[in-house]
């Protein structure tokens, strides 16, 4: 028998070999004193390493949650967390191909052009802001073929799960009991609906931040996953990092709302119910830290090419667009509708999708006025919605 | 920028992304997510305390795990290995925390904040000491590549080869040889960043 190489020494000192091979590795060793010397090398080392890990054990003073009661925790939050908007629906899983697309797309838009990648503290910062939002319709046919499972979305999955480090986490909502906790928890001046005359439940999300490193080799993997290989990413974008800060947002939830994560109960909540549902969001502008030198424009007039948009299109709509303060949100030309509208005496965007829950139409009103971010999403006629957020107060 | 921002804004973005098992039923035989969730999050949770030594945010950050296994579409198909998908996660997750709790340099001193909150030990000398310690080796984690980083904190979790493999990817028969690997690496960056310090 030839020596003994160390990954099965290892398995063996670790008892993780069938009897048989163990019995085979100990007549062997019986017989090599090189094999011996390396297997107490081995032995050494393992030992070495598994005290120093030793330290990073839980002590019985932490005191774990049981898993019962986590459980219990994990469904409480999911019964407060924010109501399915219409965005919500947006993001079901039979748009989530769509979405993960579109959040690909807004990857590369933050990533083409970066200059090589320097000490992220010598950079002098853009910060873009949001003051106002624009409604983009793309086709989807072409990301059919991305589905959360396959090859793409498993990409696109690891890709996020690993380039994107949580800087701030928003911990629980916070229930506030009325306007003025609600003002206390957030930070800024609530506004709530005059026009309906129920109470809200008034929650309010901590701040949340995240950093984003990119790989542009695993970013042009990607994209040649979605068959679009003609689009070229520059080496510059590999290491460069986007970071964003998002605020305490306050969501005020009106009537009878599905509870998000229970879109396949077996009891959804009756369509006479959804009627009443209304949820009003607000946030300050979140903001994004970029490199000055990023040339959003190009980037996005390629997103919106890999989109399914024609290169004159996306051109056309690309320079109507300034990039340092609007948010684009795309939506799949198939779901909806959208115009922009007057609203809270500024200019703002209404859509209307065709059916999202048990075949009834949803709407979703969307401004910002003052540095906040409004977003005003129910169920039933889009009729409503422009009255109920000109009553807020 | 445009859709996570407006998910947030829209309220509809539940937290999303966990591990292992070895005996006991096929997954897919589990009597449906509750089953899965009171299986693994011991595990999990355990996991992820490793990586960051911090109840509060282990506990957070395996509710973002179950999250994100709660919106597989793929779950209700599973083959029987959501544990490793599980432990992949959480182990991702981990690693980005820790390295982003390295660059803020906040460690030590969140460190020996918790030590204060969680009152005063049986021991205190040893157990700041064993704190310490623990911080070393979490600050050498977070230099080594992630995947030694993983395969030592799944193995210190108590994870047979037979879940290493299914959780990393890996072939049984490798899983020695990524060990010794990892092992050495460790010992080589441990001795590099503490030499004057401390014999590992």
């Amino acid at each position: 028998m030839n020596c003994l190489n160390d990954g099965i020494l290892r398995a063996k000192l670790d008892g993780q070999l069938a009897e048989e091979e163990s019995r085979a590795i100990d007549r062997h060793l019986a017989a090599c004193a090189a094999c011996r010397v390396r297997v107490e090398t081995l032995s050494e080392n393992a030992e070495r390493v598994r005290t120093a890990l030793a330290t990073l054990a839980p002590g019985p003073q932490e005191g774990f949650s049981a898993p019962p009661f986590a459980y219990a925790r994990f469904q409480a939050q999911g019964a407060e967390a924010p109501p399915a908007s219409v965005f919500g629906r947006l993001f079901s899983a039979r748009l989530r191909p769509v979405w993960a697309a579109a959040g690909l797309l807004a990857v590369l838009v933050a990533c083409f052009s970066f200059a090589p990648a320097r000490s992220w503290a010598q950079r002098v910062l853009a910060m873009l802001r949001v003051q106002k939002i624009a409604v983009v319709p793309i086709d989807t046919q072409g990301l059919e073929g991305v589905q959360a499972g396959n090859e793409a979305g498993k990409m696109i999955d690891q890709f996020i799960s690993d380039n994107i480090v949580v800087t701030e986490h928003s911990g629980q909502p916070q229930i506030a009991a009325g306007p003025p906790q609600a003002n206390q928890l957030a930070g800024f001046q609530v506004r709530l609906l005059a026009g309906r005359s129920d109470a809200p439940k008034i929650t309010v999300q901590g701040e949340q931040g995240f950093q984003m490193t990119l790989n542009r080799e695993r970013l042009q993997g990607i994209l040649d996953e979605f068959g679009r290989n003609d689009l070229q990413l520059p080496s510059s974008v590999d290491g460069a990092l986007v970071a964003v800060h998002i605020p305490k947002s306050v969501m005020a939830v009106y009537g009878q709302c599905p509870q998000p994560g229970n879109q396949n109960s077996q009891n959804p909540p009756k369509v006479s119910d959804l009627a009443g549902c209304v949820v009003l969001v607000q946030v300050p502008s979140p903001t994004v830290s970029v490199p000055p030198e990023l040339n959003v424009q190009q980037l996005a007039t390629l997103a919106l090419q890999a989109a399914g948009m024609t290169a004159q299109d996306a051109q056309a709509f690309c320079d109507n667009v300034d990039w340092t303060s609007t948010l684009v949100l795309p939506i799949p030309r198939d779901a909806g509708s959208y115009e922009t509208t007057n609203v809270d005496g500024v200019q703002g965007t209404l859509i209307t999708l065709r059916g999202w829950s048990q075949g009834m139409p949803g709407y979703s009103l969307l401004w910002v006025k003052s540095g906040i971010i409004y977003s005003l999403n129910g169920f039933g006629s889009a009729d409503q919605a422009v009255p109920l957020a000109d009553s807020l107060e | 920028m445009d859709v996570a921002t407006m998910e947030e804004a829209g309220g509809a973005l539940n937290p999303n992304p966990g591990i292992i098992m070895s005996a006991g039923e096929p997954d897919s035989k589990m009597a449906g997510f509750e089953g899965l969730f009171l299986k693994y999050y011991p595990r999990v949770v355990s996991v992820l305390y490793r990586f960051l030594g911090d109840r509060g945010l282990a506990e957070e950050l395996a509710n973002d795990v179950f999250w994100r296994l709660h919106r597989q579409p793929w779950l209700a198909q599973s083959d029987g290995n959501v544990g490793g998908w599980l432990c992949r996660t959480a182990t991702n997750l981990g690693i980005d925390h820790l390295r982003a709790l390295a660059r803020r340099r906040h460690h030590e001193e969140e460190a020996g904040r918790r030590l204060i909150e969680n009152g005063v030990p049986p021991d205190p000398l040893a157990e700041v000491l064993r704190n310490e310690r623990a911080q070393r080796v979490r600050a050498v984690l977070a230099k080594l590549k992630p995947a030694h980083a993983r395969i030592l904190i799944l193995r210190a979790s108590g994870l047979s080869y037979k879940e290493l493999a299914d959780s990393l990817g890996l072939k049984l028969g490798t899983i020695g040889t990524m060990l010794v690997r990892a092992e050495a690496a460790f010992q080589k960056r441990f001795r590099r960043m503490y030499e004057r310090e401390e014999a590992l």
